[in-house]
């Protein structure tokens, strides 16, 4: 197979059959050099965004949603062209005829998107009404209608909590480069060969496979159909670097116009683009200024992804985060870094544009990377609190390769050959006062999980909470994988993903991503039960409703391995529990210690527990250390996080981390210098994520005051970044309440 | 030698404004200098902290190893007054050094010669602070003799150990022409001396004094700002290049 618009190219085997990795390898540009080459915004960018502020504006004071369109279900197809500006507008396409105006997608649960409308004063036409309650099932019907008492239970009491039960499970990359580099005809029939070469014993695997492959060629055919409306032939391959950038934000947008998934994210595309805009660079087609504002207006249309959300997810997921996840760098099997000049070019629109959550950069971090990139990175970190780090080292050899992208927060697949099935998580700490409760729900005193004895004695003895425990959780391993395989085997029926999955090869490997929240508080309260003496406090129910605490005991986030090993048992533990049951689609289980934001929500509904922290009050974020227990500075605090291992919690460990510049360092230079250092000798020992904020607590309390001040003032949260002032007032508070590493010095520094 | 105990105030995992690279900072309780601006009060009595071995504290910094090495960083020993209990950093940096660790000290230069002696086997940078330049200031402003302290700083250089000047500025105290030519003229005659480091005066610490039940003579001394700084590092540099203000 040849296109005339691969002229230049080298390589084979992508030519032969779809490899986008091939593609890359076969033909990228290291750059090992500095930011230097980088560009301002054009005038046209600058004009563009000015709009898209004005409209970003008018957005926050109608109460954080301009617009939903609520007559037009929202398809790839279902709206006309709509633009921002279309005189300065260099990447076009919208989700529906107008900026920031959002549109429905009831397939995944008419009842969410109702809610939604209503919280936002908006009401639901209806005729689609009609049509979703009385003619055609959603997902969120499908599931309710399989769930077991048992799931309804667990679910109610917020044990397993955020399934995606209601509207679209997202974390689906689909491997958006295909339709710039192939042009979507080729994808079609590659599709069809797949259709052509199944078995033709009709059991259900293959009726089902026969079908899903003939939804993705409907979907591809809507793709061109898309871009056609606006004036786009998507049925070749893209010819010149604006084509490239073009097409694959068509793709993406394809996908983010039929679903609905919490993360939907855009994958490792800069070393792919970057090919595109050597070959024209090369060619004198286009300079450098061109280049970068083809970068910025596409991170602008990233900017711009909205979906309709209730308040509920909002309390979840904070600062309506669309997790259009960018992985940059990261190096390949070959030793070759991957860095090029649009890894750069990406940072750079945190400058050009300022800093902003989306798209949600991430870096694929190596010890093999280039410095002066590296130090880029530290540099931006500091100026922006908007950049996470992975340790690409980590994935690369857990089975990802080197062409794999990260989805939603910590999340990686390979590109194009693997998906995930997204699952939540399970609040921990519950799970713990359920085997101290007799398997009762310490909040409803309703009966949640088998009857336990419970356990003797005047102080809580670690053994008996401990086998109490391994029931509990061998039970709730069992009702999670469950509720899970519902949930996946209704969102494929009812909701599924045509336009990702035609983006992905036919045959892939599925994971079947699990979470945990509250860790720290697990473990800190085992660490109590186990080195002081713990007594719990019952009420009339016979529910625990505070501990007492003699003696201290030792804290994650101080490296110590008393404390530290009991919350890597508490993983290892869960994980090996979760795999004795089959997942749909023969998934592979894997898990993450991930909160997003919803850490405040379980907090809130979790009552006291052993480790002195009060009913109501928030977890920590993911893998983090509890809020100011962490007492002998920023790496004692990394050391705790790092032994968790990533073998066992393959769906990533989060680690959200602020620390005070002037901590840093004395001199500029050596802020730079050492931010670099944290994050490199935090992946040395082994660990897998750093979300790293630069900021000081006074300026988040200022922001709080006067959140006029501060309408772009980013922060990383847990795995993502939000608008501060986009939080909740108890999220805020929560995040002001979190350890600010600031060293004491002799003179300085408290 | 491991039982050697010493007498810590806390401990900072990441040090990044004590000396080169990342630092893990110990800070020993313990000092006599009664500073007036001094920031961490809590660390003068003697009596406080907590008893830690050489071995215990081995332990926690062994944990930071790669990020101690890979930034050319190491360990600093702070306080409270390390000079105070140099059996003990003496038998720490001896024990770094084992391991290739850099070692720095963070001291008022008060204490003995064999005091000296004793920390200086296994060290790499003197963190050295300066209070101010006549035997008068040096009353003012602490229990510290200037003339003493500038003795053993010249003692410190024969060593041959490199030297970084720490010095704070306080408006209309340690902030004049005279004062820091002063500074300037004794730098000058010291032969080790890499780096000065300028400290501005704040009150942030004014809380700690008063939790302490302390009387604070500095009470009403405005902070200093960045262009009484600038100006301070303008007089400093006539006579020594490299000054950073912190």
């Amino acid at each position: 197979m040849q296109f005339q618009e691969w002229a230049g190219f080298e390589g084979k085997l992508w030519k032969e059959r779809i490899d986008v990795r091939d593609f890359i390898q076969s033909n990228y540009h290291q750059y090992n050099w500095g930011e230097d080459f980088l560009t301002a915004p054009t005038e046209r960018t600058k004009r563009l965004w000015a709009r898209c502020e004005e409209i970003f504006a008018r957005e926050r004071e109608k109460g954080g949603v301009l617009d939903i369109d609520t007559t037009t279900v929202s398809t790839i197809t279902s709206h006309g062209p709509g633009f921002i500006d279309k005189e300065n507008e260099l990447v076009v396409g919208l989700q529906t005829d107008a900026p920031l105006r959002r549109a429905i997608k009831p397939f995944g649960g008419i009842r969410m998107v109702e809610t939604a409308c209503e919280a936002y004063g908006y009401k639901v036409d209806p005729n689609v009404l009609d049509i979703f309650t009385k003619y055609r099932k959603t997902h969120n019907e499908g599931v309710f209608s399989a769930y077991t008492p048992d799931m309804r239970a667990a679910r109610k009491a917020g044990v397993i909590t955020g399934l995606p039960d209601a509207y679209g499970r997202g974390r689906i990359i689909g491997e958006y480069a295909r339709v710039p580099l192939y042009g979507v005809d080729r994808l079609i029939a590659a599709k069809e060969l797949d259709l052509d070469g199944l078995p033709l014993e009709m059991n259900d695997e293959n009726i089902r496979l026969r079908e899903e492959i003939s939804e993705q060629v409907e979907a591809l055919s809507e793709l061109k159909e898309m871009a056609a409306s606006y004036g786009f032939d998507l049925s070749r391959p893209a010819s010149n670097a604006r084509e490239a950038v073009q097409w694959l934000y068509f793709a993406y947008l394809a996908a983010a116009k039929e679903q609905d998934g919490a993360a939907m994210s855009i994958g490792r595309v800069d070393a792919f683009l970057d090919i595109y805009f050597e070959r024209d660079l090369a060619s004198g087609r286009i300079t450098e200024e061109e280049v970068q504002e083809l970068i910025d207006q596409f991170v602008i249309k990233c900017r711009l992804i909205k979906y309709v959300r209730t308040p509920e997810y909002n309390e979840l997921f904070a600062g309506d985060p669309t997790w259009i996840t960018l992985s940059l760098g990261g190096m390949g099997k070959d030793r070759r870094s991957l860095v090029t000049k649009t890894s750069f070019r990406f940072i750079n629109t945190l400058k050009n544009l300022g800093p902003a959550p989306e798209p949600n950069i991430t870096i694929l971090w190596s010890q093999g990377l280039p410095l002066p990139f590296k130090r880029y990175c530290a540099r931006m970190s500091i100026e922006t609190s908007s950049i996470q780090y992975e340790n690409d080292d980590l994935m690369r050899v857990c089975g990802f390769g080197d062409n794999y992208a990260i989805a939603c927060c910590v999340s990686a697949m390979s590109g194009g050959n693997q998906m995930q099935f997204f699952g939540a998580r399970c609040n921990l700490p519950k799970v713990l006062l359920m085997s101290i409760n007799e398997g009762r729900d310490e909040i409803m005193g309703a009966q949640i999980a088998p009857k336990l004895a419970r356990p003797e004695g005047e102080y809580l003895d670690y053994e008996q909470v401990q086998k109490n425990l391994n029931v509990m959780l061998e039970w709730m391993a069992a009702l999670y994988v469950n509720a899970m395989n519902v949930i996946h085997y209704m969102h494929d029926k009812y909701y599924y993903e045509r336009i990702q999955m035609a983006l992905l090869d036919t045959r892939l490997h599925r994971f079947m991503a699990f979470g945990v929240a509250g860790l720290s508080v697990i473990a800190d309260s085992l660490s109590a039960i186990k080195y002081a003496k713990v007594r719990a406090i019952r009420d009339d129910r016979g529910i625990t409703k505070d501990f007492s605490i003699e003696g201290d005991f030792p804290r994650f986030g101080n490296d110590d391995d008393r404390v530290d090993l009991i919350a890597k048992e508490i993983v290892c533990g869960f994980i090996e529990k979760l795999r004795k049951h089959r997942a749909y689609r023969d998934a592979e289980h894997t898990l993450s210690i991930l909160t997003i934001t919803s850490n405040v929500v379980y907090g809130k509904k979790t009552g006291a527990t052993p480790d002195g922290r009060r009913a109501g009050e928030p977890f920590a974020p993911g893998a983090n250390p509890m809020h100011e227990r962490d007492m002998l500075g920023a790496l004692a605090s990394l050391n705790s996080v790092s032994k968790l291992p990533y073998s066992a919690c393959k769906d990533g460990i989060s680690n959200t981390f602020c620390i005070v510049p002037e901590s840093l360092g004395t001199t500029w230079e050596e802020q730079v210098d050492n931010a670099f250092f944290l994050v490199e000798g935090y992946f040395m020992k082994g660990a897998h994520h750093l979300n790293l904020n630069v900021l000081r607590r006074e300026m988040l309390e200022d922001a709080m005051e006067h959140p006029e001040k501060y309408p772009n003032l980013t922060i990383r949260v847990s795995g993502y970044a939000v608008n501060f002032v986009k939080l909740t007032p108890s999220q805020q508070r929560e995040v002001i309440a979190r350890t600010f590493h600031a060293q004491r010095s002799s003179h300085k520094k408290m | 030698m491991d039982e050697i105990r010493g007498r810590v105030h806390s401990f900072e995992s990441f040090g990044g404004v004590d000396g080169k690279g990342i630092r893990y900072v110990i800070f020993l309780q313990g000092c006599t200098g009664g500073c007036l601006f001094c920031h961490n009060a809590d660390t003068w009595d003697r009596g406080g902290g907590t008893e830690f071995t050489v071995a215990e504290v081995m332990k926690k910094i062994e944990g930071c190893r790669p990020y101690l090495t890979l930034s050319n960083g190491g360990v600093t020993v702070s306080g409270g007054e390390p000079l105070n209990q140099p059996r003990f950093v003496a038998e720490l940096f001896r024990r770094c050094r084992e391991m290739g660790i850099n070692t720095a000290i963070d001291t008022s230069a008060c204490g003995t010669k064999a005091d000296i002696d004793l920390v200086s086997e296994n060290l790499d940078l003197f963190l050295i602070s300066i209070k101010h330049t006549t035997d008068g200031g040096y009353r003012e402003l602490t229990a510290l003799e200037r003339r003493e302290a500038w003795d053993n700083i010249r003692y410190m250089d024969t060593k041959g150990i490199p030297m970084w000047i720490r010095f704070v500025v306080i408006p209309g105290i340690t902030d004049s022409e005279e004062v820091l030519g002063g500074l300037g003229e004794f730098v000058r005659s010291l032969s080790n001396v890499r780096r000065i480091e300028l400290i501005p005066y704040h009150t942030l610490g004014a809380h700690k004094w008063r939790g302490l039940g302390m009387e604070n003579r500095l009470e009403g001394v405005m902070p200093a700002g960045d262009e009484q700084m600038a100006r301070s590092a303008g007089i400093m540099r006539r006579y020594f290049s490299n000054v950073v203000v912190v």
